[in-house]
Order: C-alpha cells, then structure tokens, then sequence
C-alpha cells in the first residue's frame, strides 16, 4: 500500500496566489499540477514536501491559443487535451504524436505540459518536440516575467533554471511560414505506461525545394533533452539523402552521452539512436514528398 | 486538519471530512467501502485503481481526495443498476473476459469511458482505451472481444 506523508494541500486561484505561496513556504512547497510525477516520487521518498501548491484552479494556466504567428499552450493543459486540441493537430501535430505515448488514457487525463517540462525528466515525451520546434518558456516570479529558450531551461537530470519562487506560465512556438514537417518517434518496451529508451524528435521546413530549419532534439541519451546541433548542421548543409542520411547517424553518436540503466545499456541507446534517427528523417522526407505529390 | 469534500458516488451525494494527504482511492476503499477499486501498484502504472471522474478515467491512487470536492465519481459498483448488470459487465463473463478479476473493474470502467465516447470503436481504438490497464492473466484478446461484442 503506497501511502503519502501528511502535508498540507494549498489551493491556489491566481499565479500571484501561487507565487506568494512559493515566496512563503520556498524548499518546503512544492507545485502540483497533475501530480503524476510528484505524487509517485513522495510515495517511493523522493520528494517530502510540507505544502502542495494546487495550481489546477488557476486558470489563466490552462490554454491552448493559436493564431498566425505563434502558438501559446499553458503549462497546466493537460496532455489529453493537446492530443485532442484540432489547432495542434491541424499545425504542430507532433506535439499530438507526442501526447499519445505519453503513459496512458488514465495519466494523460491528469498530466500536464509544465509538468512534463518542470519535471525536467530526459526522456520526457513532450521535450525533444518541443525543442524541435524552438519552444519559448515563459517564467514568473517576484520581480516579473522573464523568457527563456526551452533548450536553455534544462540543466541537468530532473533540473530546470526554474527558481523556487518561480512559476511557468506559458509555452510560446513561433509559428513558420512553411509549414513544418516532423515527427517523434519513442522507442520503448510496451505499447503504453513506459518511459523512452530513446526518444527522436526529427522537424524541417520545405523552402523552394530546400530542407531548411532543420531541428533533431534527443530524449534519453544525455543528462537533459538535447538538440543534435553537429548533426543539424551536417544535414542543413548536405541536404536529406540516403548517404547524408548515413553520415548523420554516424555524426549523432559523437553527441550523445547515454548511461546504462535497467532499460538498457548505453551500448544498445547508440545503436537505436542510430536506428531512429534514419527511420525519422525518411519518415519526414517521405511525408513531405507525399504531400507534394 | 481535516478538510470537508462534497462528491457524488455512484449518483450519491456525500460530504466527507478528508485529510490533506488522503487520496481518492484510500478514501473510496476505507471511508466509504467500496472495496470494487483495487491498488495495484500505487503509482499509476497498472490502471487496477480506475475510476471515472466526471466520466473521464482516472487512476485513483494518484488523485487526492481534496482534488474532487464537487465532482461525480463512478466506481465499478456504480455500472449495474437495480441488480441487473451493465451490458458491458454481462459481455464480459459472457466472453470469459474474467480471469482472477484483479484488473477488470479498472479495465470495465476505462472500456465504458471508450463505449460513451465511441459507441462503434475499431479494435485499434479499444486496445489504446484499455492500454493503461494492465491484466497479467487473460493476454487481453477476450477482454477486447467483450468490449467489441458490446457495441454491437
């Protein structure tokens, strides 16, 4: 029986409710949102905080807004609703393709874009798309806002730049004038409820026949979500063929860093970072070909 | 300290004096009785603990009992009515979809969240439904017959 500790659950209507919460209790609160993260770790004493600051209520934090230049999602939508979301799926639908191997119905329905994000976990579903598509944090605290590159905001494994009397409130993804071509490939055991061995995310634009803006973002193999910038370049540069597209699984090995864990060896993530990164870039070379077409 | 909760289970109105640190599935079990929900594995991996919230399926050992002030909660006791059984549980034993029945009130009620929102699914449809609930008996084909055998 997994049970929680005592602590004291904080409602919170307004951001400034939940900062001066923040302020207040600092090391000893923690944010939830959905909880599926946090709860876990306070049942296997991970984490024990004194105060949950419930930021479900607030809903200047729960949006999804698109129009011509940006698309702005909030970080307490939950991942069901950025499957469902007909605006994601019409212009960024691997943030959809994402959301769907993220756990499972159950979670999904309970589970947050922040808190995929703020959980800052490696290989976290929503990350490598989301660093495909340039996301844009946008943070709150005491002195105002401040705006930070999501590839800037991780650090480390399970940490963000985020400070304790710090909030994200938004998600912003300039919208391109092509419309981008990408796609998030998960490598796991089951078909739900698992977290990814290796995660590629794979995203270009077409520009008068040319691939360009063309992003690789990795989950899995490095202490944080990482964009493949070596290998970015290569293929900006070459061009999206069969024999740049060898070249760039070679170059990839040389910019991840995996470890060994009971998902697999560090061996086995090169290998099917390999392996992913071919099959993406065909699948989005072949997907942009068909649309042509 | 505790916290006073009003909810409807099973289309009764209750207000419950909860704890902070409660959660919905303790509070379902030991507070109110209904023993249906089962705790597989604590964490939201197994779906053993699914219940509908606002129609919606949720794994109730990761929802605290103070989140649901105000909503509707179903538990598998809440699907057969007056006795007779929904159609959905009647497929079930009907297709020998029970094994040790572990899994299957979870499993029915993320089926019957599937069955309100698609009358007709395909298979594809049912297997991701019912992917956040794990059986470790039956390898799912009946499970996903009875399903099948009830929108028709």
């Amino acid at each position: 029986m997994r049970k929680l500790k005592a602590f004291s659950h904080l409602d919170s209507r307004t951001t400034e409710e939940a900062l001066s919460y923040l302020s207040k209790y600092g090391q000893e609160s923690k944010i939830i949102a959905g909880g599926t993260d946090l709860l876990v770790m306070m049942k296997t004493g991970k984490a024990s905080p004194k105060y949950l600051i419930d930021i479900k209520g607030i809903s200047d934090l729960d949006f999804i807004k698109c129009d011509e230049t940006s698309l702005e999602i909030g970080p307490s939508t939950k991942i069901n609703t950025i499957l469902q979301s007909d605006l994601i799926r019409k212009h960024f639908p691997v943030l959809a393709e994402a959301a769907e191997t993220l756990g499972s119905n159950q979670i999904r329905n309970r589970a947050t874009l922040g808190g995929n994000i703020c959980n800052a976990s490696p290989s976290g579903d929503m990350l490598p798309p989301l660093l495909c598509l340039d996301a844009t944090a946008f943070i709150l605290g005491p002195s105002g806002i401040r705006t930070v590159k999501l590839e800037q905001f991780f650090t480390g494994p399970r940490e963000t730049i985020l400070s304790d009397n710090e909030i994200l409130t938004k998600i912003e993804i300039a919208r391109p004038r092509n419309n981008p071509v990408a796609v998030y490939l998960k490598h796991c055991f089951r078909k739900a409820l698992d977290l990814a061995i290796v995660g590629v995310a794979v995203k270009f634009e077409l520009n008068n026949g040319r691939y360009s803006n063309i992003r690789i973002a990795l989950g899995g193999v490095a202490p944080t979500p990482m964009r493949a910038k070596m290998t970015e370049r290569l293929l900006e540069n070459e061009g999206i063929d069969e024999t740049t597209i060898e070249k760039a699984s070679k170059i990839v090995t040389k910019e991840i860093s995996p470890v060994s864990d009971v998902r697999g060896t560090a061996e086995y993530r090169v290998g099917m970072t390999k392996v992913l990164l071919k099959r993406g870039l065909r699948l989005t070379v072949r997907d942009v070909t068909d649309s042509e077409e | 300290m505790s916290k006073l909760v009003n909810l409807e289970i099973n289309g009764k109105t209750v207000e419950l004096a909860v704890e902070d640190h409660q959660l919905l599935l303790d509070l379902i079990r030991d507070k109110v009785g209904l023993t249906g929900t089962k705790e597989g594995c604590g964490t939201g991996e197994c779906g053993a603990c699914t219940v509908l919230i606002d129609g919606e399926p949720f794994t109730s050992c990761l929802v605290l009992a103070v989140e649901v002030n105000g909503k509707k909660i179903t538990t598998i006791e809440g699907l057969a009515s007056d006795g007779i059984l929904d159609p959905l549980q009647d497929s079930f034993i009907k297709n020998g979809a029970v094994q040790c029945g572990f899994c299957t009130p979870g499993m029915i009620l993320s089926a019957k969240a599937l069955l309100n929102r698609i009358p007709k699914p395909t298979e594809r449809d049912i297997r991701k439904a019912i992917a956040g609930n794990l059986c470790r008996c039956t390898g799912y084909g009946k499970i996903v017959k009875a399903i099948q055998n009830t929108s028709e």
